[in-house]
């Protein structure tokens, strides 16, 4: 049973490779800068295990801070990834009656096939050549390298089936995954705020590897330091963390294997409030256009796919606070007016794809591209415009002299209309894959990461481009001093977006009706 | 009956090809649409129905062919064509986000429509179809034969001359299924004309009265009802022109 798992993992990942060129592509790059990275640490072991000049005590806090990064990562890949695209979801097996510890035993096998895995055993194998400088530590970090391996594979898979067991709603995992991506961003606040009490990074050190040492996340990493140091009760202790990780990774995959295969439970749909009127569409023109941008704005509100794209947004307002504070620079508060213009502006550049089939209703009506492009662009400047004009005010205003604040605001709004203009024109012409409707904001799109990374990385570089006249106005402005230049700056910006809006409206709306019937027949393979 | 524009059939679809890849999903295909029938397009799994339903409403371009409604090029004058024509599309998504009469408020207005027709228009067509008490829930809420039912509403609300529904009846339970039914007839009945594709034939036979049957990418036979099923019945027709899978041969092991 357990083999015939192992064979299925094996074909499912062989076949989603015949989809398309782009997915090869795209996994080989991500296994490429995961191997880099990997390659780069092992580098780094050799020469800091290197017998000659050896320092044990560097050698244990790597070791251990190593591998509580390397753990944390198991554990929080699943919660962005458990959407509906996991190869090996356990409720697929609900129908077969799999005796249970086959399962058990199969999928946290089948943990191991993936390029995680792979990358995870090169890092243990560096660890064995990082303790090499000491026999007993080294042969600890040899014996224990299969421990360690599946201690990972099983702790993420407990992740995994327990949000699929007891997380299922939609909701409960949209609000996980931004639970998880705030946690990170938020992870240099907390650095900071750990500096400060112990005064210094450097002193804190030990305290916070000894403390991590000690559970589950380091404990594996910290074995051979102690059989180093020859302390025995150590090493027993942290055995015994590490099997207790097990137990417990062990107990929660079949209890939600239990819960997911023995007690099936329908799908709930969320308590249905039941609106009256038809909301947007009241305040909107009654126009195509003023309909496409009340559905826009409606799903704004409503689909968490698009608020989920924004959430870095204030995310960052905290970030840049924590920097301000820390480096006294107001600078990095200056700098998010034009960055949420970027952003928001570029947040409609997948619109169409974000649709998926539902855009059979925009072709099958026989909407015009200007309608359809205008009333996308409308739904976005609803709250997008207010938003750049406050993320840049604000900073301003506190911070600098009037005419530095008008060129802000001018350049932030400028960055904000191109960036939308040039979205315009991008998802009519070059989609690129987005979660599907239904799925949380944060999972995984199904294929073509290659075709998503080339889409964004020509954005990146078209934005540049366009937004070359603001840093040549800019520089002239600084250097030169010429106090007139601040407004053919603002208003140039301004104006300019203007104009690439309108082009891109006019552009997009030429390709959206001469190849609307590939266009949808692309976006229903996303 | 003799002005020219009455004899245009609602339908018309001449020498449409597709092919996808190497594999030919549709192959010279001709089919007319008289004015005021209730047609259905039948054919096995993979025949090729949703693919040229697809060509015929714009939503797949053909390799050579033309499809015309009420004689107006779709595919040379795509936004024209759309006006005459209703179209419900099997197996993609509706904006599910949006309440149900939100969603029939948007097909509307999306064809250009007055605000208030749209609205009084919704408020009609959601009543006929027994969703009043569901106008405010999300189609994300919704069952199968709802969600079918809301789609057969969008398609509807400009009151087109032609409606194309592909699969209206799958997954649908047997009271919306009426439903449903009972509200094409009486717009065929008003001389509108449907097009409809199935796999149920005793459904098609008891509601159609045209009939076309298609398999692998070709049409078998067309024309009306008694035409095409002769002296049997439709199904047994069908099978005949079809074949039958597998022969008659037994599972051995499968008696228990």
């Amino acid at each position: 049973m357990v083999a015939s798992l192992i064979r299925l993992k094996k074909d499912l990942t062989l076949n989603s490779f015949n989809q398309s060129a782009w997915h090869i592509l795209g996994t080989v790059f991500a296994g490429l800068y995961g191997l880099g990275i990997v390659v780069t640490i092992f580098v780094l072991q050799i020469g800091s295990g290197s017998p000659a000049e050896v320092d044990p005590e560097m050698v244990r806090t790597a070791s251990v801070l190593m591998g509580s990064a390397v753990f944390l990562v198991w554990l929080i890949v699943p919660v962005f990834i458990s959407g509906a695209d996991t190869t090996m979801n356990p409720r697929q097996f609900v129908t077969y009656g799999i005796p249970r510890r086959s399962l058990v035993l199969g999928i946290a096998v089948t943990g191991l096939i993936s390029i995680g895995a792979a990358l995870t055993f090169i890092w243990l194998v560096g660890q064995v050549v990082h303790w090499r400088w000491d026999l007993a530590a080294a042969l600890t970090a040899a014996l224990t390298l299969p421990l360690l391996l599946i201690s990972f594979s099983l702790v993420s898979q407990a992740v995994t089936t327990s949000i699929s067991a007891w997380l299922s709603g939609r909701r409960s995992r949209d609000v996980l995954a931004i639970l998880a991506l705030s946690v990170m961003v938020l992870a240099y606040p907390i650095v900071i705020g750990l500096e400060t009490a112990f005064a210094s990074f450097e002193e804190a050190l030990p305290a916070v590897v000894d403390f991590l040492a000690l559970t589950p996340l380091g404990a594996g990493a910290a074995l051979p330091a102690d059989a180093a140091a020859g302390n025995w009760a150590a090493l027993g202790l942290r055995l015994l963390i590490v099997a207790a990780t097990l137990g417990v990774a062990v107990l929660v995959i079949r209890a939600g294997l239990v819960k997911i295969t023995e007690q099936p439970s329908a799908r709930g749909s969320s308590a249905a409030k039941n609106a009256t009127g038809v909301g947007l569409f009241e305040r909107f023109p009654a126009t195509p256009w003023g309909a496409v941008a009340a559905r826009a704005t409606t799903y704004w509100l409503k689909d968490t796919r698009y608020g989920g794209t924004l959430v870095v947004l204030p995310a960052l307002v905290v970030l840049a606070v924590v920097m301000y504070f820390q480096l006294d620079q107001p600078w990095v508060l200056l700098a998010l007016g034009p960055f949420f213009g970027f952003t928001l502006g570029y947040a409609i550049s997948a619109d169409i794809s974000y649709d998926n089939s539902a855009f059979a209703l925009h072709v099958t009506t026989g909407v015009s591209g200007v309608a359809d492009r205008l009333g996308r662009l409308v739904g976005l400047m609803t709250f997008a415009l207010p938003a750049t004009a406050v993320a840049a005010l604000v900073p301003a205003l506190m911070f600098t002299e009037p005419s530095v604040t008008v060129a802000l605001l001018g350049v932030s709004l400028g960055m904000l209309f191109s960036a939308a203009g040039l979205s315009c024109l991008i998802s009519a012409r070059f989609t690129y894959p987005v979660p599907k409707p239904g799925d949380g904001p944060l999972s995984q799109p199904s294929g073509s990461t290659g075709r998503l990374m080339a889409v964004q990385l020509g954005t990146m570089i078209a934005t540049l481009l366009l937004m070359l006249p603001e840093l040549a106005l800019l520089a002239v402005w600084l250097l030169g001093d010429v106090s007139w230049l601040v407004w053919v700056l603002a208003l140039g910006s301004v104006l300019k977006g203007l104009a690439l809006c309108w082009a891109g409206v006019r552009l997009g709306a030429r390709v959206y009706e001469r190849a609307q019937p590939e266009l949808f027949q692309q976006v229903i393979q996303y | 009956m003799d002005s020219p524009s009455l004899t245009t059939p609602a339908l018309r679809l001449s020498g449409l090809s597709k092919r996808f890849g190497q594999t030919p999903a549709v192959q010279d295909l001709h089919l007319d649409v008289p004015r005021g029938s209730f047609y259905g397009f039948v054919g096995p799994n993979g025949a090729g129905k949703t693919t040229t339903l697809s060509m015929a409403t714009g939503l797949l371009r053909p390799d050579a062919g033309i499809a015309e409604v009420v004689g107006i090029d779709v595919w040379a004058r795509p936004s024209e064509a759309k006006r005459s024509m209703g179209v419900l599309a099997d197996g993609v998504l509706l904006f599910n986000k949006l309440t149900g009469s939100q969603l029939v408020t948007y097909a509307g207005l999306l064809r250009g429509m007055d605000r208030e027709t749209v609205q009084e228009r919704t408020t009609d067509l959601l009543r006929v179809l027994g969703l009043e008490e569901s106008a405010g829930k999300l189609v994300q809420d919704y069952s199968a034969g709802m969600t079918k039912k809301i789609a057969l509403a969008s398609a509807m609300v400009h009151a087109p001359e032609l409606l194309v529904l592909d699969e209206p009846f799958e997954a649908v339970d047997p009271v919306s299924a009426r439903t449903i039914r009972g509200l094409l007839e009486s717009y065929v009945a008003s001389g509108g004309t449907v097009i409809l594709s199935s796999h149920v034939m005793d459904l098609v036979q008891r509601m159609c009265s045209h009939v076309g049957i298609i398999s692998e990418g070709q049409l078998l036979a067309s024309g009306t009802l008694q035409e095409v099923q002769g002296e049997v019945d439709l199904e047994t027709r069908f099978v005949e022109l079809v074949g039958l899978e597998g022969g008659d041969q037994e599972l051995s092991w499968l008696r228990l």
